[in-house]
């Protein structure tokens, strides 16, 4: 069982996972708006900042470099961190491109995640993508939300009817559009922390060159390095670009070179 | 089977990908190496990927 506490005016609940299922802890931001779930056995995040909802054992979390999917399928705590961190904008992004307004994105979220957390297990990278097993939970949680929303509010039926009853050109609307959310957040990400590790000009040298398409001879004039210079940089920066959309499954070339195949 | 039997560095294919000339040597191992046309492809394809994320730089 799941148990929820949503703490302050909120409401308590608990909720089953009809496969393996497996304690739980929900944590909320001071402000009540982000949370966080974390399998019962994990260390909390930042005590000082999050509310924390239970917790018997503790225990301390891996130092082991796992994949971001490997270890949220591992319960790995500095990785859960990390999942919700960049998949809860990923998710609200397209939950808010779906209508849902920003209370609603949220519950459904939070339903996304508890769904994830009971199902994780199942998870065959061989058969499909993270990405895509993701958005198949996504699409039955907004299902299941529509369905709600409807047997509450008959006026907005024709939202819910659209949400419940989605043609096949629908459904590979909603993927294409969940596919362009996820790629674009990944690769954002994977921007961010490489730009953080990296020397400034190992940085330039990709940055210019890659990205803004400057010459690689101005560029190296710019930082007194040989133009080849320029190229071994920028490659060791695209190395570890590469290497962080790994980590999420998300190998940005291909799935673009399917999209170029598409005749998208 | 290639003409040269070395294959490039990545930074050589990458000057490539992002439009640069290729040298004399280069084009006669990559029009006999399609794993290195492989990696190419896939150089050019992340470049592609970047810019449409980033248009313009990283802010």
């Amino acid at each position: 069982m799941i148990t929820l506490q949503t703490g302050g005016t909120r409401e308590r609940g608990s909720v089953t996972s009809s496969r393996k299922p497996r304690a739980a802890r929900i944590f909320f931001a001071p402000d009540g708006r982000d949370l966080i779930i974390l399998p019962e056995d994990l260390p909390c995040p930042n005590s000082h900042h999050w509310q924390v909802s239970a917790g018997r054992r503790p225990m301390s979390s891996t130092n082991t470099q796992l994949s971001v999917i490997d270890g949220v399928c591992r319960q790995d705590a500095q990785r859960w961190r990390e999942f919700d961190a960049i998949y809860r904008p990923i998710l609200r992004a397209f939950l808010r491109n779906r209508g849902l307004r920003d209370s609603e994105a949220s519950d459904v979220i939070q339903d996304v995640f508890v769904k994830l957390l009971g199902k994780i297990d199942t998870y065959d990278r061989t058969k499909c993508r993270f990405r895509t097993w993701l958005f198949t939970i996504a699409q039955h949680t907004l299902i299941d939300h529509a369905r709600r929303r409807a047997s509450h509010d008959k006026a907005l039926q024709g939202w819910a009817a659209e949400m419940l009853k989605p043609t096949p050109s629908d459904s590979v609307k909603m993927e294409a559009e969940w596919t362009v959310i996820h790629r674009a957040k990944i690769l954002k990400h994977a921007l961010r922390v490489v730009r953080a590790q990296v020397s400034s000009k190992a940085w330039a040298c990709f940055e210019h060159r890659l990205l803004k398409d400057r010459p690689a001879a101005e560029i190296a004039r710019e930082l007194k390095l040989e133009p080849n210079a320029v190229y071994v940089n920028a490659c060791r920066v695209l190395k570890l670009v590469r290497s962080v959309c790994d980590e999420f499954d998300e190998d940005m070339s291909h799935a673009f070179e399917s999209d170029m195949s598409r005749g998208s | 089977m290639p003409s040269s039997l070395t294959c490039p560095e990545e930074a050589e294919l990458l000057a490539v990908a992002a439009g640069e000339e290729a040298s004399h040597k280069l084009r006669r191992h990559l029009a006999g190496c399609p794993l290195c046309r492989e990696r190419l492809g896939k150089l050019a394809a992340d470049i592609a990927m970047l810019k449409q994320v980033s248009p313009g730089g990283f802010a």
